[in-house]
Formats: structure tokens, C-alpha cells, sequence
């Protein structure tokens, strides 16, 4: 048996236990002959001391007091004696009803104002919650409608950029845009005038020509597009030329040019031809 | 411990529990006299002392049938309802703080005092075993066991009156009373 158990057994033996530890405690006694044994050992132990003080001659008669003073003793009593006796009781019973009642009722009474009081606490505690609710629900509407006027500003902000994006592009695609004019180069063309111009990023142009002569049938002029990085020029179509006058034609090269770096008109069979033929009537950067 | 008085002293016992009063007045001649001495140092008055013999008795008398023998005999179940009986009383006109120079001193003169054989012979035995057993014990521990179980203080007054702390008072009077049991039991 360890220590602990021994001081347990002597918390019993004493009595300082709680009605609880007491009753956990009996417990295991049942099933610890061991511990039962040194607990009855220690409680008597405890009660010897009792032992060390003299003995006195007890009162002889107090076991008969004490068994008369338990028992009730039935006695035969004439039924007429016994009705005062009845009525008196009954009396005294209603009122002992009565002051019960009575004790009830005032408990009652205070234990339902108890009540009232709690809930008068807590109807005050919830209206105080709400009224803290209503001005947090204020102050997050203040927050919301603010948060929707920077959120307005920042739509304009984003706007205004959007917008400042799109000059910015258009600048820069005006920036790339090339404009190229023609040179004759033969004595034929010396009043012949071309004008092109090439936007790189949609990969089309315009071409502005003025007294061009008319060719022979079976003949077209056709532009080029020469880019240093492509083994051929480019062909950008045909040019048809009607009769005398300006004219404005738009165009599209059959395949992607990276850099313009000229551009050249040459007298081609009717119908164009993959690559320059024919003489080169004009050019240009 | 088994001896042939607990084995009679527990026959009384079931026979009072069953309603038998010469039981009960026999069990009364037995152990009252050591009962009523302990309630008499404890009260240090008569009359108190007889009212608590009394309650002590009309408890026995009452509530025999719920003895356990196998939590003790039936003279240390009688000494504990009858000291439990005074020390009610004592904490209830609150005169336990006064009382213990008083008892004290009971105790340090009773070893002195003949009993004249109004103890039963077990008991007048076991008497001189228990004051050969505490002698054996050290004084811190003895003092405060004895305070313990006649003053009718609580742990903490019994504290305070030794002016140590209520651990040191608890762990006294317990390892006091396992001290006690193992010279009793073990080194008989």
C-alpha cells in the first residue's frame, strides 16, 4: 500500500471527508481487503483515544429513558376523550398548512421577483445590444457609402487612364505609321507622283498617285514592298490606273512585312506577278 | 481487533438492531463508562456530558442496524458517534477555543489517574496500550493528534493554536494516528 493511500485511509479514519470522497472512498474498500483492513485499523485507533481520559459511572437509568423516549407506546383512549384532542390537532395541522402555504407563497412571490428582476436585466442588456447594433449597423452604412465614392473615383480614375491609354496608342500607332514618296526612275514618269503611306500594325497602306500614264493593254503597274529581311520584295497588288488624275488606292501585302524599308511600282504583266518582272518605274523611302 | 469483547460487544449489537433492549442495556453497562469519561473531558460539565451520552446512545439505538464491523468494532463506532455528539455541541455554543487549556490538561493528568476498574478488563488493557503506544510517538505529532480528537477543534484552529501552517497541522495528525496504528497493530 503506497502513502497516499495510507493518508486517504486517514482522512476517512478521521472524518474529513466529504459525504462524496466518503462514499468514492467506501467503494474501494470493497474491493481492497488490503486497505479496508489498515482504514478499520487506523479508525479504531482514532476511537482509542478515548481511552485516555477515566471513566465516570454513567447514569443507570438513561437506556430506559432513551428506549421510552424512541419508542411510541399504543394506548387504548375513550373516543369521546380523544375528539378535543382531534379537533386541536386538525387545528393546528391547518395551521401548520396554512404557514407553510403562507412560506411558500412569500417564496414563490420573491423567487418569481427574482425572476422578473433577471428578466428585466436581461430586456435591458438586450435593448442596450441593440441600440450598440443599430449605431455599428450606422456607422458601417457611413463606411459603405463612403467606400462606394472612392470606389466611384477610382471607376473615373480607371476611366481617365483607359482613356490616356487609348491617346497613348493612338499616338504610338501614329508614330509608327511611315510615309514614303516615290521617286521616278525613268525620263516616262519625270511628272509621275506617289505618295504611301504604311501603318506596320495593321499590315495595310494607302497609295496616292497623280498623272501616271495609262498603260498598254495587258499591262498593270503593281507595288512592292521591299523588307531587308525577305529574300524577295513583297507584292502589295495591283494598282489600275484608268485614265488621267489622282487616285487613291488601298492595299494589303499577300504576306506579313516586318520593316518597310522601300517601296517600288513596276510595269507588270495584266493579272501581276509573284515577284518583280517588269521595270521598276518608281521607288521610294 | 477480533478479541471475544468487540465479538460480543458486535452480537449486541445485531440483537439491539432488532429491537432488543436487554442487548441494549447490556452494551450500555459495557461501554458507557468510558464513553461518558470521554464526553465528561470533552464537556467538562455533567449535565452536558449525560445529554451527549444520551444522544450518543439514542443514536446506537436508532441506527444500529447500519454497523459496519467491517469498518470497525463496535466500541470505536460508539467512541466516534459519541465524540462527534460533543464536538456538535461544543462548535455550536462555540466554546471549543477555551475548552482546549482544559482538555490539555485532562490529558496530560489522566495518564496519572487510577481508573478503579470501571473500565471493562479489554478496555482497561487497551487503555494502557494506547498511552504506551503515544508515548512512543513524537511530541509534535502527539500533541496534535490529541487536539485533534478532544478539543473538538477544526484542522485550521488546531493550526492557528500551534501557530503552523494547516498543511503541516493536517499532515501531523495523520501521520500521528498512522504512527499510532502501527504501534498498536504491528508491534504488538
Amino acid at each position: 500500500m503506497d502513502e497516499g493511500q495510507q493518508e486517504t485511509a486517514a482522512r476517512f479514519a478521521l472524518g474529513e471527508m466529504s459525504s462524496e470522497e466518503e462514499a468514492q472512498f467506501r467503494a474501494t474498500l470493497e474491493s481492497d481487503p488490503e486497505l479496508l483492513t489498515f482504514t478499520r485499523e487506523l479508525t479504531e485507533s482514532f476511537a482509542s483515544l478515548g481511552l485516555l481520559v477515566a471513566p465516570r459511572a454513567a447514569p443507570r437509568s438513561l437506556p430506559d429513558t432513551i428506549v421510552e423516549s424512541v419508542q411510541l407506546r399504543p394506548k387504548v383512549v375513550p373516543f369521546v376523550r380523544v375528539i378535543p384532542w382531534a379537533v386541536a390537532a386538525c387545528l393546528a395541522v391547518t395551521c401548520a398548512l396554512l404557514a407553510i402555504g403562507l412560506v411558500r407563497s412569500h417564496r414563490e412571490s420573491a423567487a418569481l421577483e427574482n425572476k422578473n428582476a433577471g428578466v428585466t436585466r436581461k430586456l435591458e442588456d438586450l435593448r442596450n445590444k441593440n441600440n450598440e447594433t443599430a449605431k455599428e449597423l450606422g456607422e458601417l452604412r457611413d463606411e459603405n457609402n463612403e467606400t462606394k465614392r472612392e470606389l466611384a473615383d477610382l471607376h473615373d480614375k480607371n476611366s481617365a487612364l483607359q482613356n490616356e491609354l487609348e491617346k497613348l496608342r493612338v499616338k504610338d500607332a501614329l508614330s509608327q505609321i511611315k510615309i514614303a514618296i516615290l521617286q521616278a526612275r525613268v525620263a516616262d514618269y519625270a511628272h509621275a507622283v506617289a505618295t504611301v503611306v504604311w501603318n506596320p500594325e495593321t499590315q495595310s497602306g494607302v497609295i496616292q498617285i497623280d498623272n501616271f500614264p495609262t498603260l498598254k493593254p495587258g499591262k498593270d503597274y503593281q507595288l512592292w514592298i521591299i523588307d531587308p529581311k525577305a529574300a524577295q520584295p513583297i507584292s502589295a497588288g495591283l494598282v489600275r490606273v484608268p485614265g488621267p488624275g489622282t487616285l487613291k488606292v488601298e492595299f494589303r501585302p499577300v504576306r506579313p512585312v516586318e520593316t518597310a524599308a522601300k517601296f517600288a511600282v513596276s510595269i507588270e504583266n495584266a493579272g501581276g506577278s509573284p515577284v518583280p518582272r517588269g521595270e521598276i518605274v518608281l521607288i521610294g523611302q | 481487533m477480533d478479541d471475544p469483547e468487540s465479538q460480543i460487544n458486535a452480537k449486541l449489537v445485531k440483537q439491539i438492531a432488532q429491537g432488543d433492549q436487554r442487548a441494549f442495556a447490556i452494551l450500555y453497562q459495557r461501554i458507557a463508562p468510558a464513553l461518558y469519561g470521554m464526553a465528561f473531558s470533552l464537556m467538562r460539565d455533567a449535565r452536558e456530558a449525560e445529554d451527549v451520552l444520551q444522544e450518543g446512545f439514542t443514536y446506537i439505538w436508532r441506527k444500529a442496524s447500519t454497523f459496519d464491523p467491517a469498518l470497525s468494532n463496535v466500541f470505536a463506532w460508539a467512541v466516534l458517534i459519541v465524540r462527534h455528539k460533543a464536538i456538535d455541541k461544543l462548535r455550536a455554543r462555540r466554546r471549543a477555543e477555551r475548552l482546549w487549556d482544559k482538555v490539555s490538561r485532562e490529558v496530560e493528568t489522566a495518564a496519572s489517574i487510577d481508573e478503579r476498574s470501571a473500565h471493562e478488563p479489554a478496555l482497561r488493557e487497551l487503555s494502557a496500550r494506547v498511552r504506551s503506544a503515544l508515548d512512543q510517538i513524537s511530541p509534535d505529532q502527539r500533541q496534535a493528534l490529541q487536539l485533534a480528537f478532544f478539543s473538538g477543534m477544526t484542522h485550521e484552529e488546531v493550526a492557528d493554536h500551534l501557530r503552523i501552517p494547516l498543511g503541516t497541522a493536517k499532515a501531523r495528525i495523520r501521520r500521528g494516528l498512522i504512527q499510532l496504528r502501527q504501534l498498536l497493530y504491528e508491534e504488538r
